[in-house]
């Protein structure tokens, strides 16, 4: 497992990450997002080792990284943003490189170096000096080696950006493959990436955490969307138990025949609660249903100011 | 320390070298002008003016050619990796600080190696229009050895402190210069003595004299190897304070 304990870093007295804390488990995808200038890339690095903290700890299976860094490093996989490379090298040179820095032992190497080029596809490109790559193969080149050694953890800044669809859902592929018994995490800030390959979701704002879930439970939130006849003044008298938190009418639709849409606001997982309310009422229902927030809402109203 | 890190990092940098023209453009560059200056010179004191069958004067134009060569050959070394963000790649790898500095030195190191190698057709020549003192072209080519290491040092620092390949080319020069000419007679006599006496002993040019006269003494070599050593010191020092 990987810790990630009150981490901060200030550049110039000016704070990209804020008292960051969360925890990675193997197996699981997570996705950092956040919008731009909010702290992901800066985390990433802090991570790696890149940048040191101003203050904070991050532990691996319990030791802390800063502790032996190599060590840590070893085992770690880096992605950087826009995929750095060494443009005069060969595809095949620069995966025997970054074989060899990386320590993959002599007798593996080739071994190593083959698989890679197997899961990237890169045999039909290998005397190509990467300067003459496409956008696409030059990121599939920059993941192989970073995936080189078989780390443990992987760490990608925005895998897909400047990428065609094509090229989208064969790198989203690889890594959903990849995820099985690694700790990943990816930022980005394309949702539907999330949605698409991630398990867990951390937001952050500002440099700091503004949530931190699975992407199931960040979407559900605990909301009911009812359609009646009723006006908002009459819908809010009838909420008022306190596990009710708020009664909204839904800006999002418009009335239809004098029906409104109202978004009810719980603060338990009792979606029943309103259903019983509303059979006390003489309120027309024509549609109640668990109301789920789309994961654009959610970064809007998180990411707001 | 791992030499196995060194040996793949100074394998990188120095196949850059041939990977590009840039390497071969100023190796010729830097042979034929010193080739050049040494056999017609300027100023009547060519080989052919003096009729001495002599190498005092090539050495005398290499510190003089080093300004423009050295900054050349390390320019690129850190500033471009600054530049396009492979920076990021190589400070996240199982590698310490010092082993890629070391590796990158050793490879600018080598190359100009390589490219003196490239000059030994001229005392090949004077050894055949007449006889050749081994002592005076030895002692030489250890100065310019030792000479063109301390200025790749220093060029490595600089261009780890700048983030494009011209900014550095162009302040390396600079410091080049300056070195050199704290060694210039012209500039030591306006100092004077005390003052003329603390600018020639930081000088690189004025210790690499010796070598030139065929005077080999230790203290030249200590001094040189001692400003080698406190420039990748620097380095390591400029690379840990971008983390």
């Amino acid at each position: 497992m990987l810790e990630v304990r009150n981490l901060s870093r200030s550049f110039n007295s000016k704070i990209a990450v804020d008292q960051v804390s969360f925890s990675l488990k193997p197996g699981k995808i997570t996705g950092l997002l956040g919008p731009n200038g909010a702290g992901k890339t800066t985390t990433m690095r802090l991570i790696t080792g890149y940048l040191e903290p101003s203050s904070g700890n991050i532990f691996y299976q319990g030791r802390d990284i800063q502790e032996d860094l190599q060590a840590i490093q070893r085992r770690l996989g880096y992605l950087p943003e826009s995929a750095p490379l060494y443009y005069d090298m060969l595809v095949s040179e620069y995966l025997e490189f970054m074989a060899e820095i990386r320590d993959v032992p002599e007798s593996n190497r080739q071994t190593q170096i083959q698989k890679m080029i197997e899961v990237c596809e890169l045999s039909t490109h290998l005397n190509f000096p990467i300067a003459q790559l496409s956008k696409g193969f030059k990121q599939r080149v920059a993941l192989a080696g970073t995936l080189i050694h078989n780390p443990e953890i992987i760490i990608l800044d925005e895998p897909t950006s400047g990428l065609d669809p094509n090229q989208i859902s064969h790198i989203r592929n690889l890594i959903k493959n990849l995820a099985k018994d690694k700790i990943l995490i990816l930022s980005t800030h394309i949702l539907q990436e999330v949605e698409d390959v991630c398990d867990e979701v951390i937001i952050i704002h500002k440099g700091k955490i503004v949530a931190n879930s699975s992407v199931e439970n960040l979407h559900s939130g605990f909301q009911v969307l009812i359609e009646t006849n009723a006006e908002e003044s009459e819908v809010k008298k009838i909420f008022q138990n306190e596990i009710f938190l708020s009664v909204e009418l839904d800006k999002d639709s418009k009335p239809k025949e004098g029906f409104f849409s109202y978004i009810i606001s719980l603060s338990e997982d009792k979606p029943e609660e309103v259903f019983r309310v509303l059979a006390k009422s003489n309120f027309v229902v024509r549609e109640m249903k668990i109301f789920r927030k789309s994961l654009e809402s959610i970064f809007e109203e998180l990411t707001r100011g | 320390m791992k030499y196995s890190h060194i040996k793949t990092i100074f394998k990188k940098e120095y196949s850059t070298y041939f990977n590009t023209p840039i390497g071969y453009i100023f190796s010729s560059f830097f042979l034929l002008l010193l080739s050049f200056l040494f056999f017609y010179g300027l100023g009547g004191n060519s080989f052919w003016d003096l009729k001495i069958s002599s190498m005092e004067h090539y050495f005398m134009w290499i510190p003089i050619l080093f300004i423009i060569f050295i900054p050349a050959i390390t320019m690129r070394l850190w500033a471009e990796e600054e530049r396009s963000g492979t920076i990021e790649i190589l400070l996240t790898l199982p590698v310490k600080d010092y082993e890629i500095v070391v590796g990158k030195f050793l490879s600018a190191w080598a190359f100009l190696v390589v490219t003196l190698g490239g000059s030994f057709l001229v005392p090949l020549t004077i050894l055949i229009l007449g006889g050749l003192d081994f002592g005076l072209v030895f002692s030489g080519y250890i100065g310019t050895f030792l000479l063109g290491g301390a200025y790749i040092s220093m060029g490595l620092v600089i261009s780890a402190l700048t983030r494009d390949q011209i900014t550095a080319f162009v302040v390396t020069l600079l410091f080049c210069l300056v070195t050199f000419l704290m060694g210039y007679q012209p500039i030591l006599q306006f100092f004077g003595n005390f003052l003329g006496g603390i600018l020639a002993f930081f000088s690189l040019a004025q210790h690499f004299e010796s070598f030139r006269m065929g005077v080999f003494d230790p203290r030249d070599l200590i001094f040189f190897f001692s400003f080698i050593l406190l420039m990748l010191s620097l380095n390591v020092f400029v690379i840990r304070g971008k983390r």
